[in-house]
Parts: C-alpha cells; sequence; structure tokens
C-alpha cells in the first residue's frame, strides 16, 4: 500500500460524472492550486461565475473542447477547499484529455470518495453523517478496486505481471548484491543483467501505453477496419453497410486518402467502421501519408475486414496484407462478384470468406452476419488495452523510473537505482496490488541462495 | 504489596539482556540481570562476526544512543572490513570478525563496573504478574525477586532442542542449559508463541586446514571502528579464508538426505531463507555445482575456526564426510559438530512499539525471544526494552523510533506491525529511507534521543550539534563559493574530471562522481580547518542531494500518516464501514497512528480512509487528539 491519496493538502481532481457517453461531463479540481492549473488551461476564471471558454492543450498548440467553467474559492465548497468544475461537451474523450492536461499541470488523480473525505475531514460535512460517509468512502474505494481488478482480469493482468516480473528480477539482482556483498553468484551478475531486464521493462511498458489510444477506441465500441489494396471498393463497401454515401467513391485508386470513421449499429453491438486508403506504394505524397494512416488503422483494428478484387483474383499484395493480419480477427471479402470471370480461388486465411457485389448490393446481409458474429465474439475478450486513466498513470510513473535508471545505465549507483526501481514497482503495485517490500524478498531469496 | 527489590529485573545475558540491563543502570535504574550460565554472558554461539549490511547500521545506532556493542566490538576484533566499498555511503558496511571470549570477557567487565547493576545466576520459571502488572520473577532453586519491570532476553533458551542427525536434546546453544519451564509460564500469561529453528556449522581445528588451497581475505589496512566515540586503532589481523564446495559435497548430501533432519519431519521449526543449512541449499538450487565457504577464526588464542556457509544438523559422520571434500579441508578435524536448534519465540505482534507487552503491563522482551536472529537486531531490541522500562517507570515519553531515522524504528516497526513468519534478520532493503539511514550519519540522527534519555552525556551531544552546524555552514560556502577554470581544471584532470570553461560553484563541481570534497582542496584556498567526519559528510550530503531531497519529501509525505495518532481507546468494533478482517487487526494490535496501521497486513486504503472520517468525527466531538 502506497498512501497515495490519504494525504490532504495536496491538488486532486477527477470526472466527477460517470463514466461513458453523456450530454456533457465534469471535471473536478480540488486544492490549492486549483485555480492555476484551470487558468493554465487556458480559461479566464472568475469566482463563482459560469465562464465559457476553450480548453487548450498548450503543448500541443491545439483546442480540446468547448467548455463551461466555474471557480469556488475556499471555504465555501463542497470540500472547502478551491475547487474549478470544468464543464465539457466533446464526449469521453475529450473529458479525459481535460483530465489528463490537470495531472500535467500537477494535480494528482482523486482517488475514489476522496472529494467527499475532504468535504468531511475539512468540516464540511455534519458530524451526525459521519457513519454514513465513512461507508460511501470505504464503497467507493472497495468498488473501484473490484471494477479494477475485474478490469485486470485477462491480458491486461498478464503484462502487467510480466512488467512486475522483470522489475523484481532487476530490483532482486540489485538488492541480493548490496545485502549480500560476500555473494560471488550475487556479483556476478550484478547490473549488467539488471539492465537488461529493465530494458525488456521498459518495452513493455512503451506498448501498454501505447495502447491507450486503443483503449479509447475500446471504451467506445470495436473498431472494424476495412482495409484492402486500391480500388477493390473498400468505400463502395463502407457506404453500403452504412447504407448511405459516406465515403466518396471513383474508379481512380486512391481516392480515399484520409480515414473515414463511422459508427454502426451491429445487432446492438456499436462499433466504428473505419474505411482506409488502399495499401500501395505510392509516389503521390498525400497518398502515402494516407497508406501509413490506413497501417496503423490495420495494426489496431480489433476486426479487420481485408476486401479483394473478385474481378482480379488473388495477386501478391492481396497475399501480403492477409499475411500481414494473420494473428488478428477478420474475414475476407471478395467484391465485384458482379465482374468476376469465374470462381474465386482458395484464400490462404483461417478467416471466414464472405463473397459480395457492394455495386449490386448483394451479399451484404451475410457480410453482416459474419461481421456481427466476429464482433460478438471479439466483444466478449478484452484486449489488452490499458483503458483507466489510474492505470495509465501509474504506468507512466513506472516508465518514468525506468528510464532514469536506463539513462545511466550500468555506472548507475545501485542505491540509487533501487529507489528508482522501487518506485517503479510501487507504481506497477498500485495496479496489481503487490506488496513491494514482500515481493523484492521473497525475489531475493527465490533467486540467490545467499547467507551463512 | 511487596517492596520491590529492584527497578528492573533482565532475563538473560545475552546481546539483548546486556544492553538492556547497561542502558537501564546508566539511566539510574537498579538492575538484576539474570543468566542461566554466568560464563555465558554475551556469547556468540553462532559466527563471531558483527557487522555488514543492515547489521553494521544497527551497530552504529545503538552506538548513537549510547549502548554498548559498538564500543565492545572495537576492543575485540580479530579483523575489520568495509563491505560494498565499490557502492555508495548508504550501503557501504563494516564488519568485523570478533574474538568471542575475549568478547565476553570485555561485556563482563563493562556490567560490573556498572555500580547499580548486579550480576546474579539463576534459571527463571515464572514471571509474576497481578491484575495485569508484572511483579517480578521466580528461579527454579526457589528464589523470588520483585520489581516493577521485567525485561525478558531469553534468545533462543525457551524450550530450546538441539538436533544433530537422530541425536536431539533439550538445550540451548553450544549445549547450555535450556529453559523449559518459562515457557509455559509465557502461555499461562496469555502469551502466544511460535516456533522457529536456526542452525550453526561445524567447527575445525585450524591446524588441520590448509589454507594455501583456499583465498586469503584480509582486513582492511585502515581498520575503522563502529563506535563514534572508539579512536582508530591499528592492530594485527586474522585473516579469514575462502573455498568452495564441490560437485562430491553436494553428492555426498543428495546421498544422505534420508538421514536429514530437517527433512525428515524432525525438525518442524520455520527457518531462516538467508541462513538456509547447506543440505537445504543444495536441494533448493540443484543446479549450483559450488557454495561458497568461508573459514573464519574465532579467537586469538585458539585454532578453532568457523566454516560459515556450512550449517547443518546432518549425523556427525556426515558432516565430517561433506567437510573434507571441500578444497583445503581434505584433512579438517571437526571439533565442534554442526547443529540446528529449535525454540519458542513470543509472536512481536502482541507488543507495542516500545517492546512492552501490550497486555501485561511493566513485561517487556526483546531480541531472539521476539523472532530475530542475530547479535546486532538483539542488542538493538535490548537497548529499546531497557530504556522504556526506565522511562515508563519516570513517566515520560517512550522512545520509539521512526522508520524513517533509524534502522532501530525499522526493526521494530517491522517485528510489531508486520510480524515475523521466519528469524527476521536486517537488511538494508527493509529501510524503505535507505538514502538517509546511513552509517556515517547515526550520531546526527539519533545523539538527540541518546541526550534526552541519559545516556550519551551532553559533552556527547554538543559536539554533534557542532558538527552539524558545521556541516550546514561548509555545505552553504561550497554553494556560494566559485572557482575559475585555471584553478580548478588541474585538479579536476589528477581525478579523470573533465575541464570547465567558465567558473563553477565548488558544490557543482562535487556532484560528479568522480570528483571528491578532498581533491579540490588545493582549489579551495578559503576551505576552514574541518574534522574529516565534517567533510565526508558535506561530500555525501552535497552528491546526494538529489536522491536525498526526493526521499526527504517522502519521509514528509510519511510523517503526515505517522503523527496522525490513534488513541489506545478507540472501538473499532464499533466502526461501520471497516471490513471485518481490518476491525479484527485492528482491534487486536491497537496501532499507535494511521501510518502503522496501514502497514497492518490485511487493512486496504479502504479501511484506512474509514479511520480518517472516524478520528475527524472523534476531534470534532472534542474528545480526540
Amino acid at each position: 500500500m502506497t498512501g497515495r491519496g490519504l494525504e490532504t493538502g495536496d491538488t486532486i481532481a477527477a470526472l466527477s460524472t460517470p463514466p461513458g457517453r453523456g450530454g456533457i461531463g465534469i471535471v473536478r479540481i480540488s486544492g490549492p492550486d486549483a485555480l492555476s492549473i484551470g487558468e493554465s488551461l487556458g480559461l479566464q476564471l472568475a469566482e463563482r461565475q459560469m465562464v465559457y471558454g476553450w480548453v487548450w492543450d498548450r503543448e500541443a498548440r491545439e483546442k480540446v473542447d468547448e467548455v463551461l467553467a466555474v471557480y469556488m474559492a475556499s471555504p465555501r465548497t463542497y470540500t472547502r477547499e478551491d475547487i474549478v468544475e470544468i464543464h465539457g461537451h466533446g464526449g469521453p474523450a475529450c473529458l479525459n484529455r481535460i483530465l489528463e492536461l490537470c495531472l500535467a499541470q500537477g494535480a494528482r488523480l482523486a482517488e475514489p470518495g476522496e472529494f467527499t473525505r475532504r468535504a468531511f475531514l475539512n468540516g464540511r460535512i455534519d458530524l451526525a453523517q459521519a457513519e454514513s460517509v465513512a461507508d460511501l468512502v470505504r464503497a467507493r474505494t472497495e468498488g473501484s478496486r473490484k471494477i479494477a481488478l475485474a478490469q485486470l482480469e485477462g491480458t491486461l493482468s498478464r503484462e502487467v505481471a510480466g512488467v512486475e516480473s522483470l522489475l523484481l528480477e532487476a530490483v532482486a539482482v540489485i538488492e541480493g548484491s548490496l545485502d549480500f556483498p560476500d555473494h560471488d553468484e550475487v556479483e556476478e551478475q550484478a547490473l549488467t543483467e539488471a539492465m537488461r531486464s529493465l530494458a525488456a521493462a521498459r518495452d513493455m511498458l512503451e506498448d501498454l501505453l501505447s495502447e491507450w489510444g486503443r483503449g479509447r477506441v475500446w471504451r467506445e465500441g470495436l473498431t472494424v477496419v476495412i482495409a484492402g489494396r486500391p480500388n477493390v471498393g473498400k468505400s463502395s463497401l463502407m457506404n453500403s453497410l452504412l447504407r448511405h454515401q459516406r465515403a466518396l467513391v471513383s474508379p481512380v485508386p486512391g481516392t480515399t486518402r484520409d480515414s473515414i470513421e463511422e459508427a454502426l449499429d451491429l445487432g446492438g453491438i456499436m462499433v466504428t467502421l473505419v474505411d482506409t486508403a488502399g495499401l500501395t506504394e505510392s509516389q503521390d505524397e498525400v497518398e502515402r501519408m494516407g497508406v501509413q494512416l490506413a497501417q496503423r488503422w490495420v495494426s489496431r483494428a480489433e476486426v479487420l475486414m481485408v476486401v479483394l478484387d473478385a474481378s482480379e483474383g488473388l495477386v501478391e499484395s492481396d497475399l501480403e496484407i492477409l499475411h500481414q493480419a494473420r494473428d488478428q480477427e477478420g474475414l475476407v471479402v471478395w467484391n465485384k462478384m458482379d465482374a468476376a470471370t469465374r470462381e474465386t480461388p482458395a484464400v490462404p486465411s483461417r478467416w471466414p470468406v464472405v463473397e459480395v457485389s457492394a455495386l449490386e448490393g448483394w451479399g451484404l446481409d451475410q457480410l453482416r452476419k459474419a461481421l456481427g458474429d466476429i464482433v460478438g465474439e471479439s466483444s466478449d475478450r478484452e484486449p489488452p488495452v490499458v483503458s483507466s486513466l489510474r492505470h495509465k498513470e501509474a504506468l507512466e510513473r513506472a516508465l518514468g523510473s525506468v528510464i532514469s535508471v536506463l539513462e545511466y545505465g550500468s555506472h548507475t549507483p545501485p542505491e540509487l537505482a533501487a529507489v528508482d526501481l522501487r518506485n517503479a514497482l510501487g507504481a506497477v503495485g498500485e495496479i496489481s496490488g503487490i506488496s513491494v517490500q514482500e515481493a523484492i524478498l521473497d525475489r531475493v531469496f527465490s533467486t540467490f541462495c545467499v547467507g551463512k | 504489596m511487596k517492596g520491590h527489590d529492584y527497578d528492573v529485573i533482565v532475563v538473560g545475558a545475552g546481546h539483548a539482556g546486556c544492553e538492556a540491563a547497561l542502558a537501564a543502570a546508566r539511566m539510574g535504574a537498579r538492575i538484576l540481570l539474570l543468566t542461566l550460565n554466568l560464563d555465558a554472558v554475551a556469547l556468540m554461539p553462532c559466527n563471531p562476526a558483527v557487522g555488514g549490511p543492515g547489521k553494521a547500521h544497527l551497530v552504529h545506532e545503538i552506538d548513537a544512543l549510547g549502548g554498548q556493542m559498538a564500543l565492545t566490538v572495537d576492543r575485540c576484533w580479530l579483523q575489520i572490513r568495509t563491505l560494498n566499498t565499490r557502492k555508495g555511503p548508504a550501503v557501504r558496511a563494516l564488519r568485523a570478525q570478533v574474538d568471542r571470549r575475549l568478547y565476553q570477557m570485555e561485556m563482563l567487565r563493562v556490567l560490573e563496573s556498572e555500580p547499580r547493576l548486579t550480576l546474579r545466576q539463576g534459571l527463571v520459571e515464572d514471571v509474576i504478574v497481578e491484575e495485569g502488572r508484572v511483579r517480578g520473577v521466580s528461579t527454579a532453586t526457589g528464589l523470588e525477586f520483585r520489581a516493577p519491570s521485567v525485561v525478558l532476553t531469553t534468545g533462543v533458551y525457551l524450550r530450546g532442542r538441539v538436533i544433530t542427525g537422530a541425536h536431539s536434546y533439550e538445550a540451548g546453544p553450544g549445549g547450555q542449559v535450556p529453559s523449559l519451564a518459562l515457557s509455559t509460564s509465557l502461555r499461562e500469561l496469555g502469551l502466544a508463541l511460535g516456533r522457529f529453528k536456526t542452525g550453526t556449522p561445524p567447527r575445525v581445528d585450524g591446524r588441520t586446514v590448509d589454507t594455501s588451497k583456499m583465498t586469503r581475505q584480509p582486513g582492511d589496512e585502515e581498520p575503522r571502528a563502529f563506535s563514534f566515540l572508539s579512536p582508530l586503532e591499528h592492530r594485527p589481523q586474522l585473516d579469514c579464508y575462502l573455498t568452495k564446495t564441490t560437485p562430491r559435497t553436494h553428492e555426498i548430501i543428495r546421498r544422505n538426505l534420508h538421514l536429514a533432519p530437517l527433512f525428515d519431519g524432525n525438525i518442524q521449526g520455520r527457518g531462516p531463507r538467508y541462513c538456509p543449512s547447506i543440505e537445504d541449499k543444495v536441494v533448493r538450487f540443484p543446479d549450483r555445482i559450488s557454495h561458497q565457504i568461508f573459514a573464519e577464526p574465532e579467537r586469538r588464542d585458539s585454532k578453532e575456526m568457523y566454516l560459515l556457509g556450512l550449517s547443518t544438523s546432518l549425523p556427525e559422520p556426515v558432516q565430517e564426510e561433506v567437510v573434507r571434500s571441500i578444497p583445503g579441508l581434505e584433512r579438517a578435524q571437526i571439533i565442534r559438530p554442526g547443529y540446528a536448534i529449535e525454540y519458542d519465540y513470543v509472536i512481536p505482534s502482541q507488543l507495542d512499539l516500545t517492546l512492552e507487552v501490550k497486555s501485561i503491563q511493566g513485561l517487556f522482551t526483546a531480541g531472539q525471544t521476539n523472532g530475530t536472529s542475530g547479535y546486532e537486531e538483539a542488542a538493538a531490541q535490548g537497548l529499546i526494552a531497557g530504556i522504556n522500562a526506565v522511562l515508563g517507570q519516570r513517566g515520560e515519553e517512550p522512545l520509539i523510533l521512526t522508520r524513517s531515522e533509524a534502522y532501530i524504528g525499522v526493526l521494530i516497526d517491522d517485528l510489531v506491525t508486520r510480524g515475523v513468519d521466519e528469524p527476521y534478520r536486517m537488511l538494508t532493503s527493509r529501510a524503505e529511507f535507505r538514502l538517509l539511514l546511513r552509517p556515517d550519519n547515526a550520531d546526527l540522527r539519533l545523539t538527540r534521543h541518546g541526550h534526552r534519555v541519559g545516556l550519551a552525556s551532553p559533552d556527547r551531544l554538543e559536539r554533534t550539534t557542532r558538527k552539524e552546524r558545521q556541516i550546514q555552514e561548509e555545505r552553504q560556502r561550497l554553494e556560494t563559493t566559485r572557482v575559475r577554470p585555471e584553478v580548478v581544471n588541474p585538479f579536476l584532470e589528477k581525478v579523470g574530471a573533465s575541464h570547465i570553461t567558465e567558473s563553477r560553484a565548488l558544490s557543482e563541481l562535487i556532484r560528479r562522481p568522480e570528483v571528491s570534497y578532498d581533491c579540490l582542496e588545493g582549489a579551495d584556498p578559503d576551505r576552514p580547518r574541518l574534522d574529516r567526519d565534517v567533510g565526508i559528510q558535506v561530500d555525501i550530503q552535497v552528491k546526494y542531494e538529489g536522491y536525498i531531497s526526493k526521499q526527504l519529501e517522502q519521509v514528509e509525505r510519511f510523517r503526515r500518516l505517522e503523527n496522525k495518532e490513534l488513541p489506545m481507546d478507540l472501538d473499532y468494533s464499533s466502526m461501520g464501514g471497516l471490513s471485518n478482517e481490518a476491525r479484527e487487526k485492528l482491534e487486536a494490535s491497537r496501532p499507535r497512528s494511521v501510518g502503522q496501521a496501514m502497514r497492518i497486513p490485511g487493512v486496504s486504503t479502504g479501511d484506512v480512509s474509514v479511520l480518517l472520517v472516524y478520528l475527524e468525527a472523534r476531534r470534532r466531538r472534542g474528545r480526540g487528539p
């Protein structure tokens, strides 16, 4: 246990409306720095006035959301501390971004129930309510812990355990060398080995954090990405599925340069359908960027729809796309069946194959059903995503500590490296709930035959 | 009520008992120190060494508080060595080979020089408790001694059982008389006892050891002292020798595992992971082809050698075979066999942070009795128990060191708050504020506590305060004194550091790893004449400033929760919102602070939130802290 969140005196921030899609959401900041953090987002705050403005990400130099915001000065507030509330309109993604900006400005993510606890500790809530406050605080803390643990089922927990194990390996070597200096075994392995484990831990943490973007998509529905080489009719297919003209279609290969996203209801499951630029080696700068973007979409798609041209059969680049995506889930669509001159060849893929004609509109029901089946299956499985801001923040802290050790490499004085690594383990432990001290000693004693 | 014969009775004259008795006597109390055997005072029945990482830290702290161990070790060492010299100051650690007979004689001399201390042989069988208060002890020979405080430092003697192969007998270490009835007496008083196991290797006759086949391990050329008060002393040092077990050693052990009490069910107690027996090592690490063995001298006037790394309870004939399979020991003669020892310990979560038993006023337990291992761990607890026994009688604030100010604080908090599931040994990795709790600054951290309780003299406090001030002033000067490149570059070159091109503050240069405070002396004409110790502190503080200030921030956060006191009369059972497990644990252990409560296994962050709410409610009702 770390005790973060049991302190008062610092500034905390959190979403104070339930997560998910809603009309508006509120980010609440409480503590001595609330006002300066609010102002640093570009808001012209005035006491007890609802002001209109834009939240800015100064670093990225872009507007984040159009908001209403209010500043309430201590002590006449819910927590008796300075409070700033930002009412955003842009849905969960924008709200999370606003919250992240607050954290970047020095706020700490509030623990569940912390606003209420502060309200009570600062004398705002009546003494008679003490018991109910205690119950509430506990329910929130435990409830959120359970949710966090439930989120940890599956791949993410394995990934976090993997990071933890690598960190422990490194720490064990270092702590072993500090506490048992006479043991040749420990000395031999020393820091170089620890550094290898750490580099691996860094890579895993970076991978996990890169999933953060994908985690958002996850919360907002599964992503189905339409991919294939140029001019196989991906955009036509998208339009047919959406039953309206959303994407620009033309017989010219490379018409779609940007990627187009649309929401689609597949038998009750909301998915985001993404039409991408044709995967090809283009000379055109704009089209090349489109292709890069398409490739990124392909690599992070939960479900992939690879479109083939029945009038041309399988060509080399089709095989390449299929090979590239072989570990993902998806289906193969033969389009332009109206123009096919012979039977479609066998496709080297374990995915289901559907034959359609987007032009004439047949085969689309089978496609919808096949897609629905895959999506239904996939939505039962949780991908290894970091979907909670709390997790993300903890993993970022861990990564920061690991990087600061790696910067000095094996020249780091080991007792200093140990400080950073304990911080890293502590951060990861906030997700997994391990007790750092015991875990370290267990690892030291199981790794090394130390002692007299 | 009868009158008191003494102010404090200490039961057991091992390392914990000696410190407890000396501290209490020096604080002005009348002490009775009872021991099973007057010839076994301050015995080192396992390896004749003091110090090493974590343990040396404890010894320096004992010294800073006004304890005895460091001073006595400084007079009795056979060899002295600093470990971890290539690592930072926080983990550098002195380790001394000690003449174990001389150590006993020295400690006896010190005990006998205390006018208020009575040393007496006697086997304590009963602790006398009336109305929840300790009243004294009674002995097997029918004597009764009365005192308002009793400190139990009975070590591994409680229902001790020594095992070598199939042979076992009730005994303390080295065949001493065990204490059988006292265990029963403690149980009857309602104390829960656990059972641990530890062990020791065979000793051999040094004349039969061929050291030419081993690696010589000499002591340091510049010996350092454990005590801040001891002068640096050169004296002839004895060598230790390093050898290794062979594949044949392991084969002999495997072949005889069925005779090992550790594996045939004859030993039940839980042993320490950091001190496994050789048979345990061979079983648990089957891939290792050899294990290190150190041959260490035990006394200056005897040839007996200790074989560190070869702890075992195999039958003695097997031990003989094992020893002789090791290079340099082919003709070695065992003169004492290795053995395992099982013993009762008091489950330490029944204690307060003062080391007083929560349920019995005036009864303290310290040392191996509390489930620790090691002379240093024992001495540290003995010192604290002795001090608190006297402070309690005086009605003064007890001495409770926190995790952020001393290893002793870490030790006692770990024992009391987290409990033990193997004999507890101090390690530097147990201290979360390791960079702050260094051996070199134990005096700066603890002298004022030693002075407050009356163990460190005013003169000693004054010297420490002066040192503190000098460090402060010198650091200030280094921040503000700039040097020009042409002045300092030759000195930087000497230590292989890169040149500077414009004037820099001295402190900035010292922050470089290869540059030390000392090596810049020639470029720093205004440097005041300071003690070497002050220079060392300045160097460390400047160099590690970044990390030290990070740790200080953590300490600040830690303190906030540590300072939130939990009143002893809190009614946890009526607190809605606590989990059942937390309620039981809190009810049983009655932590002193929110910080301590957080460290109790089974108490979650949610539970702590609830505690904070109740504390506030109580405060507002005007009854709380």
